[in-house]
């Protein structure tokens, strides 16, 4: 690597991240490798197929969306720049002289085929959800090209900076077919080098990243399932960077010396949906009695040690341009959950049963809940599934109250138009409210930041009223690295390495 | 020889099919759908579909059974649902750590056990005896992944000296990978140890007292003469057939080991697969362990055999 | 597995009396003992209930009062595991008595008829022994659902094979002796002959076997629970208790220790039980 493209890269990371990089000469040490610990294996590169939450910590160092988000949630250029002359139009231009890792042209047939790939039902992406409102994708130049909506659709450019939004190569589709999978080809500020299953993922520096080749060279994802061996991994420099830290270890964490602790507003929820098909929770006031037995600042002391914060609905605090603070629908009380079952008429000790996945941490807040709601007139028995039984679960309403927690999405309608609208696919509630849904829709398509600010905050009102989803915590993400790295910390969680930079 | 072999690897084929076809039935019985585990919480219905009909989760069972087993045949083990792998590269990618890890489990135990056995047994009902007697059945009643978190507990977080889990090949870095072997092969080895050293004693016992020995005895050699000249010579036997025994077990214990390490074995594998519902790995891996299993077995017969001309191929 | 066949000797004396004058074996008594103590009167022994919270002592480190400290819900581990106790001797005593009854008429049919019966039985165990053990209990708990039934359904079947070739090889034995003949000259009935004659003489190394199978039983639930497929929370059993103190190793290493310490002593108890009593009926010994 030569000092201009050096300099040129310091530039860059200057520009695109405000943080403290400045200060040593671009040059030192800028060679290094840098071994992350993640939880868990990522299933699948391909962005067309990704639907776990265990690839958002690799999928942006491996793949660039059209547009990006500050860690603020603001949408700024990506691959393409972006004019929208009305809610139903999008103008897209690519940069100029971009290629893929492989080499082959982005431009604007490549955008196409990428549309078309994720949009073919063949493909069983699940992008197609997302990318619905999608009416026609027009190419109308060698680099540029415009998205025609069916609908006023405000979270697109939110959408398309996700995974809906990350180009890959059509050549590289095509000659490596089942394979893509696993040797993804994308645009991403680094390249696939080997990727050994269950032990270690090889990136290495694109140095035909948009940015400017990006000042690590080489960056080593290793899965640590293992909370305490991700830390104790950290702490003896096996690995400079974790994900996922675990709330009971933050205090200590924050003491010592050689460890950056960050932690930040996340973007999900910790929720729980009633399954109001059937009974006792077919009862709106057994529903509020129940949401009211629960002591969310209880379960956010135990569960989460403090970190994050309770939740009143599905908008975190993170989104502060919704977000109310001052929202406080439901104060805890065990004797207000008792009046409001007498009301309800019904015999008590209601018997209820909570399902849980048996992750620890869920079992955890299941079983203080049950402390909790059988104080106040209730029965419970949890019961315990694994995490792949957990969505065939939701969607059959084979549960009383279950677990449905969401990784959250930047856009608010990302949290809460699937499941609270009629037909979202995340009601699993069986919640049918014509109003929220009016709202819902209303919000979506409301060009105005202001407007749509306004009819989330009404259509939470009702949403807590109703109570269909007992909301409780928003956590935080919660992530540290050893001092010598210098890093950019996005509420997604989602590592964006291009920004990082040891010092 | 070669007929009794031929016979013997045929009698094996009924096992192997009931075992594949076990494996097929209970890995489909656990509920949850592998299309669903894959696309997640946001797929549409048609998209849903789309992915059942490409892995033929469609078809009638049967149908995906012979299409499965016909395949095998023919050396295709298929996909993994979760990622699109290719099967066998896989199995063999997580064959390696297992063998790896049980070579030094199976090491260990030999070296202590052995001779641990050996002196409990010439030395019966002394204190050396009834020391390493009851270490061992101690070591048999250890939970194993209870030692693991024990040793993790003392050797990487109160005396941080080995990583606590994880792998590196031993091509890339061998010292990182002894490291890394350590703990996971010391937990393993204990309990294999343990059972080693009480089979290897009661051997002994039993050789020691038969006749030839008394007689090794009686004309006056030496006690070292008799012991490694006569008795070990006729306790390898027992020991061998124990290594067979030893080695299925490994297969077992692999499971527990690598899951509380994270070591990428066969072992983690298959339980992985069996959470995510990805039915061709969990098929591949339970069909291969199945095989070794059945052809350990076989193996451990042919030596026995070889070893003592007494025994006759039947 | 011992497939030798262990021929039944007449018992002398007491088998408790044998079994305590050989001082490991009164080990095991005594740990058993305590175990079963433990799990019997664990509502009158345990100084606070299993599954009592209490939010505001978390995770505090062994004290008096909390003699083994609290857990991550402020649970007393103590009581817990007294508690814990019912839950390990429940999956150790049913499973291996299912596998058991079951395992040994299976043996005892495949013994006795011989030829297709034998090798269909016989190759029917193979199979399933040809699946490394706790792999196959992990997907049949898998299939059932995590419960406490579904676990001791689950360690059962693992535990057939064992059964069924040690009462296989003991009928082999017993089927050629005399007073077999005898019976069978005297015209008593296929299922007389089986149930009165043969059975009572091969029950004494299959309960040795037993023994044996009821420690490893309890290694194999605590590793189910441990894998969260085991009873239900807030149930406390000792594998689930070690399975939710792995997140708190390094605040709280005693809640990982004292839970798998209580399995080990147990195993260890019903090993050196079943060592004496494997001793006391093995003739060659």
């Amino acid at each position: 690597m030569t000092f201009q493209t050096s300099r040129r890269t310091l530039l860059a990371l200057m520009s695109a991240a405000p943080l403290a990089l400045i200060g040593k000469p671009a040059m030192a040490q800028e060679s290094k490798t840098l071994t992350v610990g993640i939880v868990s294996d990522p299933v699948t590169l391909d962005p067309a197929l990704m639907a776990s939450f265990f690839e958002v910590s690799v999928q942006y160092n491996l793949h660039e969306p059209l547009v990006h988000v500050t860690p603020d949630l603001k949408i700024e250029p990506g691959l393409a720049s972006v004019e929208t002359p009305d809610p139903l139009t999008y103008l897209f231009t690519l940069k100029p002289n971009l290629t893929f890792h492989d080499g082959t042209p982005i431009d604007a047939a490549a955008v196409k085929a990428n549309f078309d790939r994720m949009l073919d039902p063949a493909t069983a992406s699940p992008r197609r959800s997302e990318l619905a409102p999608i009416d026609q994708v027009e190419v109308t130049g060698p680099l540029t090209f415009t998205l025609k909506l069916k609908m006023a659709y405000a979270p697109l450019l939110q959408v398309l900076s996700n995974r809906a939004g990350m180009m890959v190569s059509p050549t590289a589709v095509k000659a490596l077919g089942a394979d893509f999978a696993t040797k993804a080809v994308g645009a991403g500020p680094y390249k696939l080098v080997s990727w050994t299953k269950n032990s270690e993922l090889v990136l290495e520096r694109f140095a035909g990243y948009w940015r400017g080749p990006a000042p690590i060279e080489r960056i080593v994802f290793r899965p640590i399932a293992d909370e305490t061996v991700r830390l104790t991994n950290l702490r003896s420099g096996t690995v400079q960077l974790v994900d996922a830290v675990p709330a009971q270890a933050v205090g200590q964490l924050g003491r010592e010396p050689s460890i950056t602790l960050k932690q930040a507003p996340g973007l999900g929820f910790n929720a729980f949906s009633f399954n109001t098909t059937k009974a006792p929770f077919n009862d709106v006031r057994v529903r509020q009695a129940f949401t009211t037995a629960i002591d969310k600042q209880a379960i956010l002391r135990v569960v989460y040690f403090g970190t994050g914060s309770v939740a009143q609905g599905a908008i975190p605090p993170s989104m502060a341009w919704v977000h109310d603070p001052a929202f406080m629908p439901y104060k805890a009380s065990a004797e207000a959950a008792r009046k409001l079952l007498a009301e309800a008429g019904v015999t008590t000790p209601v018997p209820v049963s909570i399902t849980v996945t048996n992750s620890p941490a869920q079992v955890r807040t299941a079983e203080v809940m049950q402390a909790q709601a059988n104080q106040a007139g209730f029965k419970v028995e949890i019961k315990q599934i694994d995490a792949t039984s957990l969505i065939t679960v939701l969607r059959q309403k084979d549960f009383d109250l279950c677990m449905s927690p969401w990784s959250g999405r930047s856009d608010p309608d990302g949290n809460i138009y699937n499941y609270l609208t009629k037909n979202g696919p995340n009601n699993f509630m069986g919640y049918q409210s014509d109003k929220v849904t009016d709202l819902l829709d209303k919000a979506r398509s409301a060009p105005a930041q202001a407007d749509r600010a306004k009819l989330y905050r009404e259509a939470e009102t009702q949403i807590a009223a109703d109570a269909p989803m007992l909301f409780l915590t928003f956590p935080a993400t919660l992530q540290a690295s050893s001092k010598s790295l210098a890093w950019l910390q996005y509420p997604d969680g989602a590592f964006r390495l291009q920004f990082a930079k040891f010092q | 020889m070669a007929r009794y072999l031929i016979t013997r690897l045929i009698s094996l084929i009924p096992i192997l099919f009931g075992a594949s076809v076990v494996a097929f039935l209970l890995v489909r019985l656990v509920p949850g759908d592998p299309a669903i585990a894959l696309l997640g919480m946001e797929a549409d219905a048609r998209s849903l579909a789309a992915l059942r009909q490409q892995l033929a989760l469609d078809q009638p069972m049967v149908v995906q059974y012979v299409t499965w087993i016909s395949h095998i045949l023919t050396g295709d083990f298929g996909r993994s649902i979760q990622g699109g792998r290719a099967v066998f590269p896989l199995l063999l990618g997580a064959l390696a750590p297992t063998a790896l890890l049980s070579a030094a489990a199976l090491v260990i135990s030999l070296v202590i056990a052995i001779p641990a056995g050996i002196v409990a047994a010439t030395r019966r009902n002394s204190g050396a005896d009834y020391t390493a007697s009851f270490l061992a059945l101690c070591g048999l009643s250890l939970p194993s992944f209870w030692l693991g978190i024990l040793l993790i507990l003392a050797f990487s977080i109160y005396l941080p000296v080995l990583p606590a889990s994880g792998y590196v090949s031993p091509l890339v870095d061998p010292l990182g990978h002894l490291s890394h072997l350590v703990l996971p092969a010391v937990t393993l080895g204990t309990a294999l140890a343990a059972a080693t050293m009480r089979m290897t004693r009661a051997t002994m016992l039993e050789v020691m007292r038969a006749d030839y020995v008394r007689t090794a005895r009686a004309k006056g050699l030496s006690r070292r003469t008799v012991i490694w000249g006569h008795a070990l010579r006729n306790a390898r036997m027992p020991i061998v057939t124990l290594l067979g025994i030893q080695l299925g077990q490994l297969l077992g214990g692999v499971v527990v080991t690598e899951t509380v390490f994270s070591w990428p074995g066969i072992g983690k594998l298959t339980v992985d697969a069996i959470f995510a519902r990805d039915y061709p790995v969990v098929q591949g891996a339970v069909l291969l362990t199945a095989t070794l299993f059945v052809l350990i077995n076989l193996v451990t017969d042919l030596i026995y055999t070889m070893l003592d001309p007494r025994v006759r191929l039947s | 597995m011992s497939s030798e066949a262990i021929l039944p000797v007449p018992v002398k004396h007491s088998w408790l009396r044998a079994i305590t004058r050989d001082p490991r074996a009164a080990l095991g008594v005594g740990i058993v003992a305590l175990a079963i103590v433990a799990a019997l009167g664990a509502p009158l022994i345990a100084p606070y209930g299993p599954d009592a919270p209490d939010f505001v002592n978390t995770l505090a480190p062994p004290v008096a009062g909390h003699w083994l400290g609290t857990d991550e819900l402020g649970r007393d581990v103590l009581s817990r595991i007294i508690y814990g106790a019912q839950t390990s001797l429940f999956v150790g005593f049913f499973s291996v008595a299912v596998a058991g009854i079951a395992g040994t008429a299976l043996g005892l049919i495949a013994g006795y008829f011989g030829r297709v019966v034998d090798a269909l039985i016989m190759r029917l165990m193979d199979i399933v022994f040809a699946f490394p053990s706790i792999l196959l209990a992990l997907a049949i708990t898998a299939v059932l659902g995590p419960s406490l039934t579904n676990a001791v359904l689950a360690i059962a079947v693992v535990n057939l094979p064992v059964f069924a070739r040690v009462a296989r090889a003991q009928t082999l034995v017993v089927r050629e002796l005399e007073f077999v003949e005898a019976k069978r000259a005297l015209g008593f009935g296929t299922a007389h002959i089986l149930a009165r004659t043969i059975l009572p003489n091969i029950l004494a190394p299959v309960i040795v076997q037993g023994s044996l199978m009821f420690a490893s039983a309890i290694i194999t639930e605590s590793y189910l629970s441990f894998l969260g497929l085991g009873a239900q929370p807030p149930t406390a059993t000792w594998g689930n208790m070690l399975r939710n103190a792995i997140g708190f190793i390094e605040m709280a290493p005693w809640l990982a220790v004292f839970p798998g310490a209580a399995i080990f002593l147990t195993v260890l108890g019903c090993n050196l039980l079943g060592d004496g009593l494997r001793d006391r009926f093995d003739p060659r010994d």
